[in-house]
Formats: structure tokens, C-alpha cells, sequence
């Protein structure tokens, strides 16, 4: 209740586009659905390019980086906006890259 | 950034349409378990009390990574397979002074700025926070935690940041991002962990796996953490006092060069006599990870 009133008086009247409804509560803190499962789509098959021929990336984009002694891997933030997720590997390792 | 392994199983995850403490839910699709995106663990399902392995990254600009990793793969960004949906419900999230988007989120924020961008990372059992900006001025911190110093440092366009383990060594602050341990004067590349001059020269440091957030977002799952900064007296940036909201008036006029603009929200979120790299957008906003 607390958080709601102050909430308003930061002026987060600019309410969500869409209903937020609870779901869950776990330790205490609700579990809020703002869309259907699978709503934002994980990359799950990721294509990636060389960074000489990665004409479609900007110097002040701001990339998630992986380097294991021998493969960099970079995923940029403004394109995982909708994805969240990246499942992938590295070398032989299974990542998840989130955001 | 986390291993998928869990317990010789390899899970792949989806994103649930769900956040807990204002962070991404993620499901796995072998169990339909839920996973909280800010500490790993699974908070509901047959996995629950699991806790996934963190591995470290790094979040940067494209123009810094790329100069580090000259042969690095970067995502393509053509799109494949699923197509459904949207994320609009977040888009305009980053853009006002909402702390998260369920109107849920406490707003203890222990005095940082509540969208004040932090390093944080956790240390046996034990979560911490960098202030990011205090790494703009000068961008090495040796943190004085008792029995367990880090070495934090930051990118040279302040864009990023990592933390390491100081181990046994006693590191000064030689010049911008160069340390010297006492006991041998080795000379050590603070952000890349690694010592580069002198007797101990090949040694690395161990790398903290940390993640760049929002400091509300932080301090939701780790409501104790330790806000670590400069013992010394703090410049002039340090103490200006950062407003928590963006009620106050924008006093950065939006900048358009390039396509790039300034998100006016952002610059606000970060004082008045500094608008941080992070805030120039161009297709979609925000740069905190899972932090909504």
C-alpha cells in the first residue's frame, strides 16, 4: 500500500499498457503475469556475424560480452529488449545470456 | 549470464510473461520450473531451491568490446523462428520514473538514487554494489571490505565495469587503471585482472561474476547489500545529491545526432551535472539488465 501511494506521487500514474495480474506470491512478494508465456520469444537457434560484417551494430550500443579464453561473443541489449533470453553455447558450454 | 547445466541436465529457458521483484521470470522448458533472473534460482517448480551457475560477463559499449575482441561474433540481428507477441508492455518503462512496472516495488533504497546504475555482485553469501558513476572520475576502486578486497574496475567510457578478487595481494592505485601490489611492485591491468609488469607478470586475478542493474532492482533481492565506495574524500561528482525520481525538471534538452538521442528520463535519474553514455538510445530504451 505504501509503495502504491508513493508510487503515485512519483507520478507512475502512466500506467502499464496492459493488466497486470497476480499469480503467486512467494517469500512474500507477489508474482505479477504481464503477459502470456512465451509472449516475448527466446532466441533459442542464435545466428551470429563477424564483427567486420556486423554493419547493423552502432559504436554506443550497449552489448552483453562473452569471452572464454578463445570465443568473444557479443549480444546487443537494444536487440534482446525482445527476446530476454539467448540460449546458446560457448565452446562446449550451455549458456543462458538474459537480460 | 548462467550456466544451463544443471546437475548433468542441459535445460533451455523461455521467458514466463511473469516478474517477481520487478525481474524477468524465466521458465525452463524441461521442467516448467521458475527461475529468478536476478539470482538464478528456481522460486517455484520441481527444480525449485536450484540455484544456476553464474558465469562472468561483460556489458559494455559495442565500440569498447569490439576493441578488446577484435574477432569476436556478435547476434545477428535477422530475426528467426517466433514471432508472437511484444514487449511494448516495457518500452515506456525506461522512459519515466516508474520503479518497475507492476507498481509493486518497495522503495527502501537505503540513499542511492533508487535508478542509480550499480555493479553488483554477490561474495559468499554476501551482496554488493558499485556505484557506477563513482567509477567515472577515476576508474579503479580497491574496496576495504574487511578479510575480502575487490578490485573493481570500470571501462574507460564508463560504460561498463568488473570486480575481482584482490586475493592476497595489497594493490595501490598507481594512475588511471593501473595497480601495484606492495609486496612485489608488479604492475597490474585492473580491468583486465592481470598483472603486465614486474615479477608476478601473467597473474590473474579471479574474476566476480556481476551484472549491471537499476540500485532499486538490486536491493530488491538483497536488501542487505553493501553499497561499496572511495574511503577517501569523494570529488565534487560523488556528492552531488542524485534525485530518485524524474519529477524534478529535465535539465538535459534531448540531443539528436545520428539517430542517437538522450533519454531525457535517464539523464534526470543521474543528477544534474551529468548525463552517463547509457542514456543515449536509439530503437528501444533502457540498458539494465532484467531490471523492468
Amino acid at each position: 500500500m505504501i509503495s502504491l501511494v508513493l508510487a503515485a506521487a512519483l507520478g507512475v500514474a502512466a500506467a502499464p499498457q496492459r493488466p497486470w495480474t497476480e499469480v503467486a506470491v512467494i517469500d512474500g512478494d507477489p508474482v505479477m503475469r504481464g503477459l502470456p508465456k512465451d509472449g516475448i520469444p527466446a532466441i533459442d537457434r542464435p545466428v551470429f556475424v563477424r564483427a567486420d560484417d556486423a554493419t547493423f551494430m552502432d559504436d554506443d550500443e550497449y552489448v552483453i560480452g562473452v569471452f572464454d579464453g578463445a570465443i568473444a561473443k557479443a549480444y546487443s541489449t537494444w536487440h534482446l529488449n525482445g527476446h530476454e533470453i539467448v540460449n546458446d553455447t560457448l565452446g562446449s558450454a550451455s549458456i543462458a545470456v538474459t537480460w | 549470464m548462467y550456466a544451463r547445466s544443471v546437475s548433468g541436465r542441459t535445460l533451455s529457458f523461455g521467458v514466463s510473461g511473469m516478474l517477481w521483484r520487478e525481474n524477468l521470470v524465466m521458465y525452463d522448458r524441461e521442467t516448467d520450473s521458475w527461475w529468478a533472473q536476478a539470482t538464478g534460482q528456481a522460486i517455484e517448480g520441481p527444480l525449485k531451491g536450484t540455484t544456476l551457475q553464474m558465469r562472468p560477463s561483460d556489458m559494455m559499449t559495442w565500440k569498447e568490446w569490439r576493441a578488446r575482441h577484435p574477432r569476436t561474433l556478435v547476434l545477428s540481428k535477422i530475426e528467426s523462428g517466433r514471432t508472437r507477441g511484444t514487449s511494448d508492455v516495457y518500452t515506456r518503462y525506461h522512459d519515466g520514473g516508474n520503479l518497475g512496472v507492476t507498481g509493486r516495488t518497495r522503495l527502501n533504497t537505503g540513499g542511492v538514487g533508487a535508478k542509480t546504475r550499480v555493479l553488483g555482485f554477490r561474495f559468499n553469501g554476501k551482496a554488493f554494489a558499485v556505484v557506477l558513476d563513482d567509477l567515472a572520475s577515476e576508474p579503479v576502486l580497491v574496496s576495504a571490505v574487511p578479510g575480502e578486497p575487490f578490485v573493481i574496475a570500470g571501462t574507460p567510457d564508463g560504460s561498463g565495469a568488473r570486480a575481482f578478487r584482490a586475493g592476497p595481494h595489497a594493490f595501490s592505485v598507481r594512475q588511471g587503471a593501473v595497480l601495484v601490489d606492495e609486496a612485489t611492485g608488479s604492475e597490474w591491468s585492473a580491468f583486465e585482472g592481470l598483472a603486465i609488469e614486474g615479477d608476478l607478470a601473467g597473474t590473474r586475478l579471479e574474476p566476480v561474476p556481476a551484472t549491471l542493474a537499476y540500485w532499486f532492482a538490486w536491493r530488491a533481492f538483497f536488501p542487505d547489500a553493501a553499497v561499496l565506495r572511495r574511503t577517501r574524500a569523494p570529488s565534487r561528482r560523488d556528492r552531488a545529491e542524485r534525485p530518485t525520481s524524474d519529477s524534478c525538471a529535465d535539465p538535459h534538452p534531448t540531443l539528436t545526432a545520428g539517430g542517437i538521442h538522450r533519454d531525457p528520463a535517464c539523464c534526470a535519474s543521474w543528477g544534474p551535472s551529468s548525463c552517463p553514455p547509457w542514456c543515449n538510445v536509439r530503437e528501444r530504451r533502457g540498458a539494465a539488465r532484467g531490471d523492468r
